[in-house]
């Protein structure tokens, strides 16, 4: 697989994705183990027959040996359905120097996750949107679906406009709720359009991790001198003296990032900043091991 | 107001705009850089535009100026003090320009003649001079060479120009007092004085004999001093070593039948230890000397110059050429008159042996060269075949018959000029003078024995002037001559007794013939007659009588004078003057002058040389005298040591920076080199990012 190598697997195999201890209603299906018993494939204990249980449940066996009637109770497992919303927009194939794209990054992040929920049991889906939904892959369980994930992705190349507050919106209407929703993206935009939709995930009992994948230029911007810049997402343009506008941009680049900050937590959305110039791993490394993950 | 020392730098001033040009290039080719997102810029750029404008504008500003004033330092401006030029009320300069024209002005410097770089140095300073200036030009050397009153003002460069072009170094010696009296008379007369700046621009050396004429208080101390003119003045900056020949004079003390001619040399600004001083004697070097010239004071040489046949002896005195050629010979004309030469004829076979008076006069005058005169001998029978024409007087002794055609010889002679002793000798009778009677002051009679000794003059004074002017007789022991015999006289009406004997009778006589003299001695100086040879009264009894007869006076004439002081010839009664002379100057022109009274005067010296006067007839050559002109050495013009300038001195090589300087005011390349590195500081202030992100972050704790 391009984006998950061994080197990356092996980098994994230290990493967990235990979502259960966070989801304190245990309304997430999947293989993490639910509080509540009920029926399902994993068997709990015997209890004796009571008035009102089904009669199906009546564990025969128990009674041939016995003569009394016992019931059969199972742990009952919830099944976890998450959807890998990764941004494909031209703005995600921003490099800035000798680093790689913000594609490749993010690209390797939703692998990542991918192998994580998917090495839990849980069922993952992806979808990569620009202005609109590009590609959408059914939740799916077992590691085969990480196969098809990469293929869909190497196929894929960042490109077009980003109208990101319409993709979610149409997302949101789609995705069944109580889902797990990791957003791969710049989050570059209307940040206060972007938080509303985000939120609006979180209103439909979804549970969201924000990912946002920067490059540093993009909160440096060190460049010198008079620049052109030319969006990647349009033909927009911007002539400049770069040092004399850099002092007021990353004052807003800064504001921007504390506003997501803010937000999030007080959404109680999982949110990450990860740089281009860091190795992707050890910032999920660190991404999971905040308050809400647990570590192996 | 501000002026610059180096205009043409102010050619690149548009280059201060370097920084707006650069900005617009780099603008017009910025780099094209894909970015992901533009919204955060384009709200960064549309809040930051109006201060990101206004520093960028600011920077830019900064730059140009800080390279502006940079461009402005190497300018090297000039900041005019003077209240009126800061008002605009200054409405031009007066300049008034002083070439010096004296001789030490042709001293050479880099093979040039400092007049040459003095008077291109003042055309160059014309171009200084802007259209509201006005100038005028005269040369100066004892004072302004033009009247103060007709000195003009000119607004053209190229009238000055010519003016200056048209001045030539003289001859004359250096009075910068005078020439500034003058001048700031002149400029005082000026009605147009207020509210223009004035300057007198000296150009000249600035050598100690220029200052000399200064008074002990500098320009101040001139008549008419205004403080407000700016007093300039040139500096040369070279070391310009020179001797010179101060003066040559006549020297007493000459050898025998020699002229001894002292010569004065000296040296300023150096030490020259082996230099030679050269005697030209018409135009023929005669003797070299090595001299060790220092400048702790004069040399003098003696040089002795053997008699000229026509008693004239002209030539120069000269040194090594160096920086000042004019004064490096010393031109001089000696007229000695020459020795007279005496002719003895006797009549008597042993006059010449001892005790006879031709024996006495050898002695004295062919042996002991005592007495200035030239003795020949001759027996009396010889005299036919005699130049008696090459005698200056002719001394007759003790004969007995004196042939017609002797007779007729020496009165001729004595028409012509000639002085003729006659001594009556011990065997004289009163027939043997008969052929000379017309000349004789008196006529012998019979011998007899005085009465009683000694000699009595008829004038204590041996003569009214000349050379025995101061001689006494009473000086010497006149009392013990004693005369044994002598011949009764019978004075001519016309004649003059010079001497009696102890009785009172007339011993020497003596009488005027033609333009000659005669005189006779009533006895002999052979001293069986008379002990008078004896005595030393003989030496000056024969000496003033060969000089009445001859006219000897030992005379010199040094016809030496300074330039421009007029060559006057008188001639003297006895002399034959003619109506006209021509004067050949050094440089071959001939003027005719005529003679009026007896007098001749030549005033056309302008040059150092000789100058030759003969008679316009076409006169002999022995008429020929020559007249020696020289500089006037008296105010030490060939001293080239720089002396302390008392005016704002200009070097030539920087005439406009000095003269800027001078007139206008001072120089402030200084305060606008710190401009520009104040300005250069501000703008790296002010572009420093680092700077600007701490004001940020301090606006916004702020907030």
């Amino acid at each position: 697989m391009r984006y998950l190598d061994a080197v990356a697997l092996a980098k994994l195999k230290n990493l967990r994705f235990d979502i259960r201890r966070h989801i304190a209603e245990g309304h997430l299906a999947g293989r993490h183990r639910s509080l509540r018993r009920g029926f399902a494939q994993e068997f709990a204990e015997h209890r004796a027959y009571a008035p009102g249980d089904e009669i199906k449940r009546l564990d025969w066996k128990v009674y041939a040996r016995k003569e009394r009637f016992f019931v059969k109770e199972y742990q009952e497992e919830k099944s976890l359905k998450t959807y890998l919303l990764l941004d494909a927009s031209g703005s995600m194939g921003f490099s800035s120097g000798a680093r790689l794209p913000k594609w490749d990054t993010a690209c390797r992040l939703t692998m990542a996750l991918a192998y994580l929920v998917l090495a839990e049991g849980d069922a993952a889906g992806m979808l990569t949107f620009d202005t609109a939904e590009r590609v959408f892959l059914a939740p799916r369980r077992g590691l085969d679906n990480l196969e098809l994930m990469d293929r869909t992705l190497e196929g894929q190349r960042p490109g077009g406009e980003t109208d990101l507050a319409s993709v979610l919106r149409r997302s949101a209407a789609r995705l069944p709720r109580r889902s797990l929703v990791f957003l791969v993206s710049d989050l570059l935009g209307d940040a206060r359009s972007i938080l509303a939709l985000i939120k609006a995930f979180r209103a439909r009992r979804h549970e969201v991790f924000a990912l946002q994948v920067l490059d540093p230029s993009e909160r440096d911007l060190d460049f010198d001198g008079p620049v052109i810049f030319e969006s990647l997402e349009d033909q927009a343009r911007l002539r400049c003296e770069a040092s004399l506008l850099r002092h007021a941009y990353r004052e807003l680049f800064e504001k921007q990032q504390r506003l997501y900050q803010a937000s999030f937590d007080g959404s109680g959305i999982r949110y990450g900043a990860f740089y281009t110039d860091a190795p992707w791993d050890d910032a999920l490394s660190r991404f999971l091991s905040i308050p809400g993950f647990r570590r192996c | 107001m501000l002026t610059f020392l180096e205009p043409k730098v102010l050619w690149a001033l548009p280059l201060s705009a370097l920084p707006v040009i650069l900005h617009l290039i780099f603008l017009r080719r910025a780099r094209r850089q894909p970015f992901s997102d533009l919204t955060l810029l384009r709200s960064a750029f549309l809040r930051s535009l109006p201060a990101t404008r206004l520093r960028q504008w600011l920077l830019m500003l900064l730059r140009c100026l800080a390279l502006a004033a940079l461009i402005a330092a190497f300018a090297r401006p000039v900041i005019h003090p003077l209240s009126a030029a800061a008002s605009g009320a200054e409405s031009g300069l007066d300049a008034l320009i002083l070439l010096d024209t004296s001789w030490s002005m042709r001293a050479e410097v880099r093979g040039k003649p400092r007049f040459e770089l003095a008077a291109a140095a003042g055309l160059e300073f014309l171009k200084l001079l802007r259209p509201a200036d006005r100038v005028a030009v005269a040369g100066f050397s004892k004072g302004l060479d033009a009247d103060p009153g007709r000195l003009i003002w000119s607004e053209s460069r190229s009238a000055a120009g010519e003016i200056m072009s048209r001045l030539k170094p003289g001859w004359g010696t250096t009075d910068i007092g005078a020439t500034l009296r003058s001048a700031y008379t002149f400029l005082s007369g000026d009605g147009k004085r207020i509210a223009r700046r004035r300057a007198i621009l000296i150009l000249s050396d600035d050598s100690r004999h220029l200052l000399s004429s200064l008074p002990a208080a500098g320009p101040s101390g001139i008549e008419g001093y205004d403080p407000e003119t700016i007093l300039l003045g040139l500096r040369w900056d070279v070391r310009v070593p020179n001797a010179a020949v101060r003066d040559a004079a006549p020297e007493a003390g000459a050898l025998a039948e020699k002229t001894a001619i002292a010569a004065r040399a000296e040296i300023f600004g150096a030490e020259r230890p082996g230099t030679s001083l050269d005697a030209w004697l018409r135009g023929r070097r005669v003797e070299q000397r090595v001299l060790g010239l220092d400048e702790s004071a004069a040399r003098g040489e003696v040089f002795q110059f053997s008699p000229q046949p026509d008693g004239e002896l002209y030539g120069r005195f000269e040194l090594r050429r160096d920086a000042l050629p004019a004064d490096d010979a010393y031109f001089f004309s000696l007229k000695v008159q020459p020795r007279p030469r005496v002719l003895y004829l006797f009549g008597h076979p042993n006059a010449m042996q001892a005790g006879h008076a031709g024996y006495f006069l050898r002695k004295l005058l062919a042996d002991s060269g005592r007495l200035p005169y030239r003795f020949d001998s001759s027996d009396l029978g010889r005299l036919g075949q005699l130049r008696v024409e090459d005698y200056a007087a002719i001394v007759l002794d003790d004969c007995r018959r004196i042939p017609p055609e002797a007779a007729e010889t020496l009165k001729r002679f004595v028409l012509r000029g000639g002085g003729l002793w006659i001594i009556a000798g011990t065997q004289a009778e009163p027939e043997t003078f008969q052929g000379l009677s017309a000349l004789l002051p008196a006529r012998p009679d019979a011998a007899a024995v005085p009465a009683s000794d000694g000699l009595k003059p008829a004038d204590d004074r041996a003569s009214e002037s000349g050379p025995h002017a101061r001689l006494r007789w009473s000086d010497f022991d006149l009392a013990n001559v004693s005369i044994r015999r002598r011949y009764l006289l019978e004075p001519a009406p016309e004649a003059r007794v010079l001497f009696r004997d102890g009785a009172g009778a007339p011993l020497l006589i003596e009488r005027s013939f033609g333009r000659g003299r005669v005189l006779l001695w009533a006895s002999s100086f052979d001293v069986r007659w008379s002990n008078a040879a004896l005595k030393p009264v003989f030496v000056a009894l024969a000496d003033v009588s060969l000089a009445r007869l001859s006219g000897y006076t030992g005379s010199r004439r040094w016809r030496t004078v300074r330039v421009g002081e007029p060559i006057l010839r008188v001639w003297e009664p006895g002399e034959a003057a003619p109506m006209r002379i021509e004067v050949q100057a050094p440089g071959g022109r001939r003027t005719s002058v005529l003679v009026s009274d007896r007098r001749a005067s030549y005033c056309e010296t302008r040059e150092p040389g000789l100058y030759f006067l003969k008679p316009a007839s076409g006169g002999e050559v022995s008429a020929l005298e020559a007249y020696a002109v020289n500089a006037d050495r008296s105010t030490q013009e060939s001293d080239l040591r720089p002396g302390p300038a008392p005016w704002k001195s200009l070097r030539p090589a920087a005439l406009r920076e000095d003269f800027l300087l001078a007139v206008y005011g001072k120089e402030a390349r200084t305060g606008a080199l710190c401009l520009a590195l104040l300005l250069l500081a501000l703008e790296t202030a002010l572009a420093n990012p680092f700077l600007a992100s701490r004001k940020g972050a301090a606006a916004r704790e702020a907030s």
